[in-house]
């Protein structure tokens, strides 16, 4: 056990070798050289008579008192009173404990305080150690410094619990798998297993993990203090999609689905190294591939005529292929007080996507034609950050650090009509057949940040951030209309060059205010601003629109925070927060069509955009006995979108000026929300826990529709309730219970004048439990749940009932 | 009126003086009522205890959010500061540390996160949603709980940087395209609620009203009542058909790299 003096008197940048001095000049076993004060052993308390009984005597002692320090990863100069062994071996200066000599163990001078300033536990981080307690400590020290090892030293902990069960489901299967993210049918593996190891106490080896139908996790890992670790692992889980497309009785009596077994396989292995040395760099190197593979769900839907309207509602899918290899590199050092790290991540990517929508499809007839568009891409993408931070004072703590990335990235789509006879005789569908876009994207971040205290109830962090990014890209396209009559293709359309860049520059800064000087009450202040400029060019060399955008955009960001949070009563503590938020972009934009209409050029007709929002959020919460405690929470937003575009002239003759747009600004959405929220947790005896909580949620977002049929405001309620229980029913069964339910009402009501997208669901889920300790190694488990989902939004064909059971024993071996 | 001015200055003056009292009064009565999560077995020992290893971490942490509930830890050590969230520290000390060793880890299990942000935790059980509750993925992943910004990914600098916790995953729709939807540029969080949503693909509108607040444009006289113009363009019927991204036009939504108009 060495001094180790708070901080503000020692502090870390003092050299190691001023602390070796240090140590030389006070060790007992040296003499106490130079002006050191002279031990005498007889101030030394005798040591006990009676016979040391370590787990009754030593342990408490020693976890109390010593353990804050000497302990963990990083015990205070690698001394680690843990075993045994890391006991006897000492800390970095040298030997503390001599078996059977306490007279000669440097520790039992330092925890009798007889040096001057080496006493321990120091001053302020723990309670001296009574006469009683030393004279225990040098009779454990006489009679041979005996050890047993105590439960966290137990050599080794198998822990595994397998479980068998199964849902059955009537209604719709895919959409309870996409709800409730698990299969249909028969499930079981093992839930959860630990294999834990200890070889020696500085040595810890575990294997964990569980395997369940299409949810795999497999980690291993060894890991010796003071010198590394190393760690595997492979994860595997699958996401579920439905799909079904949208619903408009007035179109179709049943919404069109895809019987497709759609499922995204999301996987992740890795191998990571580290290098934990006591003295000298943290260094960890790793590896990582990440996965996902499969076929999922769009929105993308496609329109569906019968006869006399179209409705974009037949439902779309991808296939997705995408491979992630993660090269991982980061060292840490601390050095004169200083912290410095080194952050590298590369990553190579490559995505195979293959999506087709449909583009025509009759119901009267089934005729369907579809585009297919097959996209590839490539990156390499690097990323370091380096970073220092240093306690300077007190007060003051500061830091800063700077990023660079780049990305070098090509991609080739082609874009393909399928059936083109069955495409709709009005339309035409164009296809883009591009074997080679490049891009690359570089950037600079620098950032610098600092945390001052002047007073001991204030605090006041600062921030800035400043980043600088550069991203370009080129590419090459064939284009040809598809049409439903023979030739079918429309090839002389002239090759299509693009090309685009973007530079951006990005300002941010932050400050933060804390007061805690009232009592129980902490006041605080947030702003953050950003600035950010922005250069666009976009150019589209033939084709079918060919143009030249040349736009600068400027955005300026303000983000207020200010509010409280305090306790002023044992039993009660509010919070209360008010946010401001105000953006606003301009944008100077400089369009040259090429060829065509003037008025069918979609890039660059906004001239300028604000989002302003304010919310205000409180929060009560409140003990109202020892056995129940509220709390009460509301949030409220409000959040206005203006807009405004350029003016454009009615054509004529005679030309309206500003005919078409007038450009001015224009209240183009606006958002409100109210959301309260309600948590109840009961005790009402030792045996029964409860707890619940219900949400609920009005909002509403209206934009501008100049009058049309087809917008109306998206707007309805959203309720939540969760609810959970366990009852303690002997010394070794339990039973618990959980409820969760949720419903929401958005429903449209326009199938004349559009396609209501609005949903309108209840969903409930319960489950009951029991749980019995059979032995001090076996447990078992049963649990039954139920699901029941109804969607009126899409006609009732979502709808799902089901009923699941599964049986779980849990078996642990020391 | 100035009298009635004096009368509002004495009423404030009065009531802000009878607040200050107030809180002085209770001042001698420990708070709060946050309830610090529970380990058994465990006692709480203060953030002290914790900085001795986890300097770190402790030293950086006033600048964090989750510092405005941190309140003098003499008071009620464990109640305000990392135990809050961690649990009761004595057993973690007296087993030496250790990752996760008998120490709650909020990066894990969402539970302590949920003990304050319940309205999150409704989010997480609506029909769309990140599978947090799950256990597939953590809260830790996309926030930063002890740093100055609650959005910044771990390793990186400090402040979030544009759709960083967002793209460790989705690098598929943020990845850089020849022409991207500016939307991007603001952020994910425009068109996405993140924890969970009543809406597909956790949008935050499912109809025309998602873009039409950033895209609406001025009608002039020359628009009559009931059209709708976009980009120059006369969206009326087109609109009819559903939303702008799921009506077979639009459907290259985060970028595109052949068409300005994000239509493949």
């Amino acid at each position: 056990m060495r001094p180790t003096a708070p901080d503000r008197c020692f502090p870390a940048w003092i050299p190691i070798w001023l602390w070796g001095a240090t140590f030389l000049s006070v060790s007992p076993l040296r003499g106490y050289a130079g002006t050191a004060p002279q031990l005498d052993e007889a101030k030394l308390p005798p040591p006990a008579t009676n016979q040391v009984d370590f787990a009754r005597d030593i342990r408490p002692l020693i976890e109390g008192h010593c353990y804050k320090c000497h302990a963990g990863d990083k015990p205070r100069s690698n001394f680690r009173l843990t075993s045994r062994e890391t006991a006897l071996k000492g800390g970095t200066q040298g030997t503390d404990l001599v078996p059977g000599r306490s007279a000669k163990s440097p520790l039992i001078y330092y925890v009798a305080r007889l040096i001057p300033d080496m006493e321990m536990p120091p001053e302020g981080r723990g309670t001296p150690l009574t006469t009683e307690e030393v004279a225990l400590l040098r009779a454990w020290i006489d009679q041979g410094l005996e050890w047993v090892p105590g439960q966290r030293e137990s050599p080794a902990l198998l822990t595994i619990s397998p479980v068998f069960g199964g849902t059955a489901v009537s209604g719709d299967q895919h959409k309870f798998r996409e709800v409730t993210r698990q299969p249909a049918g028969w499930n079981g593996g093992l839930d959860d297993f630990l294999v834990e190891q200890h070889p020696n106490p500085d040595t810890r080896i575990t294997a964990a993990g569980h395997a369940l139908r299409d949810d795999y996790k497999l980690t291993l890992s060894a890991q010796r203090n003071d010198l590394g670790f190393a760690r595997f692992g492979w994860t595997q889980f699958r996401t579920y999609y439905d799909g079904t497309g949208g619903y408009d009785p007035q179109f179709l009596p049943a919404p069109l689905q895809l019987h497709n077994d759609l499922f995204l396989d999301t996987g992740r292995a890795w191998a990571d190294f580290g290098l934990t040395l006591p003295r000298g760099p943290r260094i960890e190197v790793g590896y990582e591939y990440q996965y996902r593979r499969g076929e999922k769900s769009t929105l993308q839907w496609g329109p569906v005529s019968n006869g006399t309207d179209l409705r974009a509602i037949f439902p779309a899918a991808e296939d997705i292929s995408e491979k992630v290899h993660v090269l991982k590199f980061k060292a840490e050092y601390e050095a004169l007080g200083i912290l410095l790290s080194d952050d590298f991540r590369g990553e190579w990517y490559h995505l195979e996507r293959d999506r087709q929508n449909d583009i025509s499809y009759a119901a009267s007839s089934g005729a369907i034609a579809l585009t297919k568009a097959d996209e590839k891409a490539s990156y390499f993408h690097g990323a370091n950050v380096f970073h220092a931070e240093k306690q300077f004072t007190d007060w003051l703590f500061a830091g800063g650090g700077y990023l660079y990335s780049k990305l070098t990235s090509d991609a080739s789509m082609d874009v393909q009509t399928l059936n083109i006879v069955a495409l709709d005789p009005a339309l035409a569908a164009p296809g883009w057949h591009s074997p080679r876009i490049d891009l690359k994207r570089e950037s600079n971040v620098f950032s610098l940040s600092a945390l001052l205290r002047p007073w001991q109830n204030l605090s006041l962090s600062l921030g800035v951030q400043n980043e600088w990014t550069r991203q370009e890209g080129i590419g090459a396209a064939e284009v040809d209309l598809a049409v439903p009559f023979d030739p079918y293709l429309i090839t002389n359309i002239p090759p299509q060059q693009l090309s685009s860049s973007l530079d951006r520059a990005v300002f941010s800064q932050n400050c933060g205010l804390r007061f805690t000087g009232i009592p129980f009450t902490a006041l605080f202040a947030e702003a953050r601003f950003q600035q950010e400029d922005i250069g666009q060019y976009q150019e589209e060399d033939g084709g079918l629109t060919p143009f030249l955008l040349r736009a600068d955009e400027s955005r300026r960001l303000q983000d207020f925070r200010l509010g409280f949070n305090t306790s002023p009563w044992r039993r009660a503590e509010f919070s209360g927060e008010l946010r401001r938020f105000d953006q606003h972009n301009d944008y100077n934009n400089s369009l040259q069509e090429i060829q065509g209409h003037p008025f069918q050029a979609y890039p660059g007709f906004m001239r300028s955009r604000e989002v302003l929002s304010d919310q205000a959020q409180g929060r009560i919460t409140l003990s109202l006995a020892p056995w129940v405690k509220a709390a009460l929470m509301y949030q409220w937003i409000n959040r206005k979108y203006h807009t405004a575009t350029e003016e454009v002239d009615d054509p004529g003759p005679p030309v309206v000026t500003g005919g078409f747009a007038s450009g001015a600004n224009l209240l183009a959405g606006t958002y409100q929300a109210h959301i309260p929220s309600v948590n109840l947790t009961f005790t009402p005896a030792r045996r029964l826990f409860l707890s619940t909580t219900f949400a609920y949620q009005n909002a509403r977002t209206a934009t501008a529709d100049n009058g049309s049929p087809s917008v109306v405001p998206y707007q309805g309620n959203v309720y939540s309730a969760i609810a959970s229980g366990s009852y303690v029913l002997g010394p070794k069964t339990d039973l618990v219970a959980g409820y969760s339910f949720s419903a929401a009402d958005f429903s449209e009501k326009q199938p004349q004048d559009g396609l209501p997208l609005g949903i309108k669901y209840q969903q409930h889920s319960a489950q009951v439990g029991i749980k019995h300790q059979f032995t001090r190694s076996t447990a078992a488990s049963l649990q039954y749940r139920f699901y029941h989902y109804d969607e009126p939004s899409s006609g009732g064909f979502n709808n799902f009932n089901a009923h699941a059971v599964f049986a779980t024993v849990t078996l642990t071996l020391r | 009126m100035n009298r009635r001015r004096a009368v509002a200055g004495i009423s404030a003056a009065a009531a802000l003086t009878g607040l200050v009292c107030l809180l002085n009064s209770c001042s001698t009565t420990p708070a709060t009522v946050l309830s610090p999560q529970t380990i058994p077995g465990a006692t709480f020992v203060g953030n002290r205890a914790c900085a001795e290893c986890h300097a770190n971490i402790t030293r950086s942490f006033p600048s964090s959010p989750h510092a405005r509930i941190h309140l003098r830890e003499q008071d009620r050590p464990g109640q305000t500061g990392c135990e809050s969230c961690h649990g009761p520290g004595s057993l973690h000390i007296a087993g030496g540390g250790g990752r996760g060793k008998s120490i709650l880890n909020p990066g894990k299990d969402p539970a302590p996160c949920f003990e304050c942000h319940r309205s999150v935790e409704a989010e997480f059980h609506l029909p769309q949603r990140h599978p947090v509750l799950e256990s597939k993925m953590n809260c830790a992943q996309c926030h930063d709980p002890h740093g100055s910004d609650i959005f910044k990914a771990a390793s990186g600098l400090a402040m979030a940087r544009l759709n960083e916790a967002c793209a460790q995953c989705h690098r598929e729709q943020t990845r850089p395209m020849a022409f991207e939807h500016p939307a991007l540029r603001e952020g994910c969080t425009t068109c996405h609620s993140p924890h969970g949503s009543i809406n597909a693909k956790l949008l935050t509108q499912r109809d025309l009203n998602l873009c039409l607040r950033c895209h609406a444009q001025t009608p002039g006289p020359g628009v009559s009542r009931g059209s709708v113009y976009i980009g120059n363009v006369d969206h009326t019927s087109l609109i009819r058909l559903g939303a702008c991204w799921s009506s077979g036009c639009h459907t290259a939504v985060h970028g595109s790299n052949v068409d300005p108009r994000l239509r493949y």
